[in-house]
């Protein structure tokens, strides 16, 4: 059990891009531990390597602590060098970050995806993901290129408002 | 320091906000939160700040001559007797409401929502003026002793004795 401290703006940590793994080292299994330990102590159910301050290209996702119904739910799915193959049905969802706890933004996010990632027996996944989850993959592999959801702040005036 | 509120209108042209948050910076001013859209096209700006309260008096007159300058109302006044509790409320619901525009609409919901004691954090409205289409987004804060089931029955009430559609949701965005 190895739960550590969720890193928050501005720390520069969380704009850098972060490294493929090359290949599955003791670290890296820890890093899989810690990632999950620490998801499971945090209000929020997805976490990304460069949110506990390492940058690695490794993501936990699980729906199951969302609380929230999900169209597809594949459990804790942790993944390195995880990868959107393809999306479609963009919508638009408020979200949060526990990496930048005093704000929501509305993002625009495919509701379903093909990603896929490699699991710690080396293993590349395909998963068909819809939903909440689908938007955390988007989310947490956003942090892995050091991009936050406020890079990609939609405004709700553009979708439902005729502009004057 | 000190809370401060502003709001301000005038002819929209670029420049406006500049021109106002200069005479703050320059009275070392520390902004907070800050709204500015432009209403009907009229500039609207909405400004909370902090300051030293012996600065007040500078900041009042340079906003003074700035409003003269460039023909903008600007109105200054501490914070203080505004501040509430209730007004720390973070919303839990999002509503939507359209219907073909007819007088009465905001009035009506409103009415309903502060029956209820809902607390409305944000709300914009919008005319869709070729299609004749009165749209609002509101998200609002239902307290405790409220169920939502209730909430929403009676909102939808109201919607419908206005002709109008009304959906509500949870506002929960999720933590990543
Ligand atoms: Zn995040």
């Amino acid at each position: 059990m190895a739960v550590r401290e969720i890193i928050t703006l501005p720390d520069p940590i969380l704009k850098q891009p972060a490294e493929p793994v090359e290949e599955i080292t003791p670290k890296i299994k820890q890093l899989f531990t810690n990632l999950s330990d620490t998801t499971d102590a945090s209000p929020g159910f997805a976490l990304a390597a460069p949110q506990i301050g390492v940058l690695k290209r490794v993501i936990c996702v699980d729906v199951d602590q969302a609380k929230r119904d999900s169209p597809t739910n594949h459990g804790k799915v942790i993944l390195y060098n995880p990868q959107v193959e393809e999306g479609k049905d963009p919508v638009i969802n408020r979200e949060g970050c526990l990496s930048i706890p005093s704000y929501t933004g509305d993002v625009r996010r495919f509701q379903e995806i093909e990603v896929s990632g490699y699991n710690l027996e080396g293993e590349k996944l395909t998963l068909n993901s819809q939903g909440w989850e689908a938007v955390a993959f988007q989310h947490e592999i956003d942090h892995l290129d050091g991009i936050l959801f406020l890079d990609r702040i939609t405004s709700i005036e553009d979708d439902l408002f005729h502009r004057k | 320091m000190k809370k401060y509120l502003i709001n301000a209108f005038g002819r929209d042209r670029p420049g406006l906000v500049a021109a106002i948050t200069r005479c703050l910076y320059e009275n070392q001013a520390n902004l907070g939160d800050l709204q500015m859209t432009r209403l009907g096209g009229v500039f609207a700006l909405l400004l909370e700040f902090y300051l030293p309260p012996e600065n007040e008096a500078g900041v009042s007159s340079a906003l003074e001559a700035v409003g003269e300058h460039q023909s903008l109302e600007i109105n200054l006044v501490p914070a203080a007797p505004y501040q509430s509790d209730r007004g720390k409320e973070k919303p839990n619901h999002i509503i939507t409401l359209y219907g073909a525009d007819k007088p009465g609409i905001v009035y009506e919901l409103t009415r309903t929502l502060g029956q209820l004691d809902v607390n409305i954090v944000n709300l914009e409205t919008r005319l869709a003026e070729e299609e004749e289409l009165y749209l609002m987004v509101l998200e609002v804060h239902r307290p405790d002793e409220l169920s939502p089931e209730k909430m929403t029955e009676q909102l939808k009430k109201t919607a419908g004795q206005i002709d109008t559609h009304l959906e509500i949701r949870p506002f929960d965005p999720p933590e990543l």
